[in-house]
């Protein structure tokens, strides 16, 4: 290729990554041709996420089980609820693959696709700095996962002293009760004291948790990739328009006040329509889009409230001097840091959809004739309801939503 | 751009704002610019000063703070130097922010110094700009005395009543005793004993110039904030005002003429938005040989009056080539003038938003603690007056940028409603769909948000009361 590297066309699918790791952990977005490789795979999807499950059923028999008060229930819960939210977003995940991958697809061609003639090299631009910062997020997102999990490991194994959890006498014969320190709380129905076990379990836990890190991480990513991506289609939107005049009138016509010829005057109306349709489109996928995904929001806003009411209640009973305070306040900041990405992320959708007015209203539209006129003002009219997301049709998307949490 | 090169040249906001950057620099802001001369010697002269100022300000600040830890055994004293260190780090904070992020406020002082210009406005132009110059020094007059007022009263509050607190006592782990300490402004921790003599005085003082130099600080960033807003508002206010004549210019005959003197005025060199004049001369030629020779018959035009020379001339609608293209420059003066006015209000924006952002999360948080203390006020006193003179200054700093963000809100929505009340239905077609997009672009207000995370306006200070009031009675009932 000869041309320059901004003019250089963009890969074809954006979130080639977090895509990826969707697909290593059993969810299928990028569909795969061959039959055979499909039935294959479906078989990986249902061991995979038949272990998450049993992780999380031996979970909650554990609570059940070995109710120790409050304390330690709380402690329990919030990975509980974690992984609940974990499960339900795969299960979510693998019911909406075929439209996400539409969503995706659908921005990828078509009016969405970014072109140099339309809106300048910004366009691509606006596309790549998009990619980026959602490939960051999840980079992000996996690198604290790994980094807390790693701690929890590390200090389960280093710090195995005996631990009197439950040592009772039930009638003539002693409980086995399991008095090897877990990095989390699992029910076995056997002795895992002894040491071949001890390791299996210790790997069963630390890899479950980390599967369901990074599904959760992969998920958000996707999904707030997919908010950056319409964020800079709004702000595509934004260059085209002020390409719009230059285009029309063949010269920079910024400063004049006689009205343009008439050919200029048709080009004008021609570019003006096209750039209502590229809005029209937008505006009909965000809808469809957030009709699909506010169910998932409203998952994630509920299981974030409640893990964050059991991590406060965990972090005011214990001493800031302990290893499991650090742990504990790095999981609750891990917690904040998913729910501000959607909060911000739909945050910046619904301003930049309203300010599409204001691109409309900056550009020389008073050399334009009437009908372009109306065009631009009909513009103005719709970009005043703004799009947003919603968690469950009840709770916007947005930084006040998250302040008030 | 280094402070040597740039020239002094005193325009747009800076020559309004000139007492409000004088007295900010003397205050040991860093704002380096705006200097007649800034040679080299100078400058490192005036960094010097602000440096000093900003280590001496951290001293007491680490000061207060060491204080802090030390006494954190008694939960009183620990909330009400808690109080004390969230304070002052409104004070800090916004020294350092305006150290950090001085680019940005040179930017939103610089934006007006080229504000374009149409003949037939200039009269409600300099109205309007005077009156939000009154404003804005009435303004300084107010924070300058409401800035010393307090800090003679925190400086006269000192001498009252005793300087004590309770410590544990040493013979007997349940009784507390009281001890004397140094009767101070502030309390601090100096590794020098300042109970008399020499260094209590020298600490006086230090902390008399430490409490009057953090007010000053906090208190002069949002005035200069609440004077651009100010500022903005007066430019709403004088674009709703010309939107009578702008349409009466559309709908008046042919057969007016305006001087052409007025029309043809040179543009300034160095046109940041192009003064209509400009592209006029430019682009139409013609025009300027058709107002010539009808200087004969030509009027001042004034504001608002419709002149009607009678006989002939043809309907609203049917303008004249020439009457057409003077409504098209005064459409475009106004809306250039207001995109200059957006342009200015995100400026704003983007400077100061997330200072206020940093407030609010610091007043929330003393605010909470200051309703505790409330609760445990007993009667008229020291301690009540202490506890009410923080409540006070603190409601009133919140209340001071709320009201302004408030009015422009105000002044931005009212802008359609102006546009919708002038007589549209007798102008041309083309005022007609510039009353509708003006109608259409205006219907959002313009609000300055701190760092997007809420807005600055009334609500905002109405549930920061409810809530001081709300955690007062609620913890009354605890008691």
């Amino acid at each position: 290729r000869t041309e320059m590297s901004p003019i250089q066309e963009i890969p074809p699918i954006y979130f080639k990554v977090h895509l990826k790791m969707l697909f290593y952990l059993g969810i299928d977005i990028i569909p795969i041709e061959n039959p055979n490789l499909r039935k294959l795979f479906y078989v990986y999807t249902i061991f995979i996420i038949g272990l998450m499950c049993l992780f999380t059923v031996l979970e909650f028999l554990d609570m059940v089980l070995n109710f120790d008060g409050i304390y330690k229930m709380t402690f329990a819960l919030c990975y509980f609820v974690t992984h609940i939210l974990g499960s339900a977003k795969m299960f979510l995940m693998l019911a909406l693959r075929k439209k996400l991958w539409a969503h995706l697809t659908k921005l990828e061609g078509g009016v969405f696709k970014p072109n140099v003639q339309r809106g300048g090299v910004k366009e691509f631009e606006l596309v790549r700095d998009a990619i980026e910062l959602c490939k960051r997020q999840g980079y992000f997102f996996y690198t604290f996962v790994i980094f807390i999990i790693g701690a929890r490991a590390l200090w389960a194994a280093l710090a195995n002293w005996p631990y009197d959890k439950n040592n009772y006498f039930d009638g003539n014969t002693t409980v086995i009760v399991n008095t090897k320190i877990m990095p989390y709380t699992t029910w076995m129905p056997f002795d895992y004291n002894v040491s071949p076990y001890y390791e299996l379990v210790f790997a069963f836990q630390i890899f479950s948790t980390v599967v369901y890190g990074f599904y959760i991480g992969a998920a958000d990513a996707v999904i707030c990739g997919f908010m950056m991506l319409i964020k800079a289609q709004f702000l595509i939107i934004k260059a085209s328009l002020e390409r719009l005049m230059e285009r029309a009138a063949g010269r920079e016509s910024a400063n004049e006040i006689q009205l343009l010829e008439e050919k200029a005057q048709n080009f004008a109306q021609k570019l003006t329509s096209e750039c209502v349709f590229h809005h029209q489109e937008l505006i009909a996928l965000c809808d469809q889009a957030e009709n699909d995904y506010c169910y998932l929001m409203l998952l994630q806003f509920l299981s974030s409230l409640l893990i964050m009411c059991f991590q406060l209640f965990q972090l005011s009973t214990i001493s800031p001097d302990s290893v499991e305070f650090f742990s504990m306040s790095m999981y609750l900041i891990l917690m904040l840091f998913q729910l501000l990405c959607y909060c911000w992320h739909g945050n910046e959708v619904q301003i930049v959809s309203g300010q599409v007015s204001s691109f409309a209203y900056n550009i020389n539209w008073i050399i334009t004739k009437e009908s372009v006129k109306k065009s631009l003002l009909l513009m103005m009219m719709r970009s005043q309801r703004d799009c947003y997301f919603t968690a469950g049709k009840f709770s916007l998307l947005s930084l006040p939503t998250f302040m008030t949490v | 751009m280094s402070p040597q090169m740039m020239k002094f040249k005193v325009s747009g906001l800076v020559a309004d704002l000139m007492p409000n950057i004088r007295l900010i620099q003397t205050s040991g802001h860093f704002m380096l610019h705006y200097h007649a001369d800034n040679s080299g010697a100078l400058h490192t002269l005036r960094l010097g000063y602000c440096c000093a100022h900003l280590v001496f300000m951290l001293l007491q600040y680490g000061s207060n703070f060491v204080n802090l830890i030390f006494e954190r055994g008694d939960v009183n004293d620990l909330a009400a130097n808690t109080i004390t260190v969230l304070f002052f780090t409104h004070c800090i904070t916004k020294f350092v922010y305006f150290a950090v992020r001085s680019k940005l406020f040179y930017r939103t002082l610089g934006i007006w110094n080229q504000p374009n210009s149409h003949p037939l406005f200039v009269e409600s132009n300099n109205r309007y700009h005077a009156l939000a110059l009154k404003k804005m020094r009435q303004l300084l007059y107010i924070i300058v005395i409401w800035t010393s007022f307090s800090a003679i009263a925190w400086t006269s509050i000192t001498f009252v009543g005793d300087s004590v607190h309770n410590i544990k006592d040493p013979d007997n782990e349940n009784e507390t005793i009281t001890e004397e300490i140094p009767r101070l402004l502030v309390k601090g921790w100096y590794p020098w004993n300042a109970m008399s003599g020499m260094p209590y005085y020298i600490t006086l003082i230090f902390q008399i110039y430490y409490v009057f130099f953090s007010l000053a600080h906090a208190n002069l960033l949002d005035s200069l904030f609440c004077s651009w807003l100010i500022f903005a508002c007066e430019q709403l206010q004088h674009l709703k005002e010309i939107m009578k004549p702008l349409m009466e210019l559309s709908a008046s005959l042919d057969t007016y003429v305006p001087k052409s003197a007025d029309l043809f005025r040179a543009p300034s060199a160095t046109s940041q938005d192009n003064l209509i004049e400009s592209d006029y001369n430019a682009k139409n030629e013609e025009l300027k040989g058709v107002y010539s020779t009808r200087q004969e018959l030509g009027g001042h035009f004034r504001g608002g009056a419709l002149q009607n020379f009678g006989g002939g001339g043809v309907g609203p609608n049917g303008l004249t080539k020439k009457q057409e293209l003077m409504v098209r420059s005064a459409i475009k003066y106004w809306v250039e003038r207001h995109k200059h006015v957006v342009r200015l209000v995100t400026a704003i924006g983007d400077a100061y938003g997330v200072a206020l952002l940093l407030h609010m999360l610091t007043s929330t948080i003393m605010l909470t603690l200051l309703a505790y203390q409330a609760t445990k006020i007993t009667g008229v006193d020291k301690y009540a007056a202490t506890v009410l003179g923080y409540l006070l200054f603190a409601l009133a700093q919140v209340f001071h940028f709320c009201i302004f963000g408030n009015r422009l809100i105000e002044e931005s929505s009212s802008v359609m409603e102006a546009a919708y009340s002038c007589h549209w239905y007798d102008g041309s077609e083309e005022a007609k769909t510039f009353v509708q997009i003006v109608c259409q672009q205006c219907q959002k207000a313009m609000s300055i948000s701190g760092a997007k995370f809420f807005t600055i306006s009334l609500d905002l200070f109405a549930s920061v009361l409810g809530a001081v009031v709300t955690y007062f009675m609620v913890l009354v009932q605890l008691k």
